[in-house]
């Protein structure tokens, strides 16, 4: 990678040993770099919201539910 | 466009089968947009997104996956300047930050306060939520349904898509030139194909599909068919649009055309459903 500058990310142990190796940290960092980039995070949240919204439509969770909750928190936060 | 969206909306996109809020956040993270956060503004997000109701519906590290993105995903901005010029004081973080970030627009649902503020400054407030559908007879059984009419845009439609707050032409709302006052043609955007036949029913994005006037145009695989609205069976449950198409002409399976229906839909649905039930249809 050109124009790289090394940079300390805080990860969890199981990651630090996954990262041990240096072909392995390259390719994190051309990962974050694109991600910081613009364009894969669009996607990348897009399927995070997506794995979101099944889970909560598995549970039974309602929009009317939602719009209730942000009502409450937002009388809550004025209060 | 600089963006900054406010923590009722970043929720609603989050969770909400809704998917207005879910689109506008992703069009702020998508280059050219720049969706702009400060540590206040995602203090909020935070506390919104965590807020103890959710927890038995979502896990909480589905919601620190959406909002870690968010943060990668935003530019930072810490403002310096403190602002106290909203009716709700502590809605006076997304000013401050629209300030120092030059944000282009705030997006809130909260009619009350920052919608209400529009414009301030530079900066233009607008709602994430569409108007209700309008649905009129149009004679001889035929009906209009499905519209969705953009509200509280200062410039109009085409500032907002050029914004890019609404979806684009190119991306499921577009002006149809024969309509009357410009409406907006729905084209729900998932364009999914089921196949009856598969026994895990597998879901596939193979087809096109749009809604508008008193018809919906269907393109799965090949297959080409247009059904008038009217003509639909009512859901029981009016969650989704579900039209049979025909076989597909490679594998023999019926196509089966889906969408989620919004509560825009479900609305117009009803509507059609309760006209048409006063006709004797």
């Amino acid at each position: 990678m050109d124009n790289t500058v090394d940079v300390m990310i805080p990860v969890d142990a199981e990651a630090a040993k996954a990262l041990e190796n240096p072909a392995r940290r390259e390719a994190v960092g051309r990962y974050v770099s694109s991600l910081l980039k613009g364009g894969r995070a669009r996607d990348v949240l897009a399927e995070a919201i997506a794995e979101a919204k099944r889970e909560a439509r598995a549970h039974g969770l309602t929009d009317e539910e939602i719009d209730a909750e942000l009502a409450e928190w937002r009388a809550e936060r004025q209060a | 466009m600089i963006v900054v969206i406010d923590a009722s909306t970043f929720v609603s996109a989050a969770l909400k089968a809704d998917s207005l809020p879910e689109r506008a956040l992703l069009r702020a993270v998508d280059a050219p947009n720049r969706l702009i956060l400060s540590q206040a503004v995602e203090d909020e997000y935070r506390e919104a997104i965590f807020r103890a109701k959710f927890d038995r519906f979502v896990s909480v590290e589905r919601r620190q996956r959406i909002l870690d993105i968010v943060v990668v995903a935003a530019e930072r901005i810490e403002p310096t300047e403190t602002v106290r010029e909203c009716h709700d004081p502590k809605d006076d973080k997304y000013l401050a930050l629209a300030a120092a970030g030059n944000a282009d627009v705030i997006v809130s649902s909260d009619a009350r306060h920052l919608l209400s503020m529009d414009p301030w400054r530079d900066t233009h407030s607008v709602p994430i939520e569409l108007s209700r559908p309008r649905v009129t007879a149009a004679g001889q059984g035929r009906f209009r349904s499905g519209f969705l009419w953009p509200r509280g845009f200062p410039d109009g439609l085409e500032a907002a898509q050029h914004r890019g707050l609404l979806p684009g032409i190119d991306q499921g709302l577009h002006l149809r030139p024969d309509l009357p006052r410009r409406e907006l043609e729905h084209q729900p955007s998932p364009r999914r194909v089921l196949d009856d036949r598969a026994g895990d029913r597998v879901r596939r994005p193979l087809g096109q599909c749009g809604i508008g006037g008193s018809t919906a145009e269907i393109h799965l695989r090949g297959v080409y068919r247009r059904i008038r609205l009217a003509d639909l069976a009512p859901s029981g449950t009016l969650h989704e649009w579900r039209v049979v198409v025909g076989p597909d002409r490679r594998s023999g399976s019926r196509l089966v055309w889906r969408a989620p229906m919004g509560e825009e839909d479900r609305d117009g649905r009803a509507q059609l459903g309760a006209i048409n039930d006063s006709l004797g249809k």
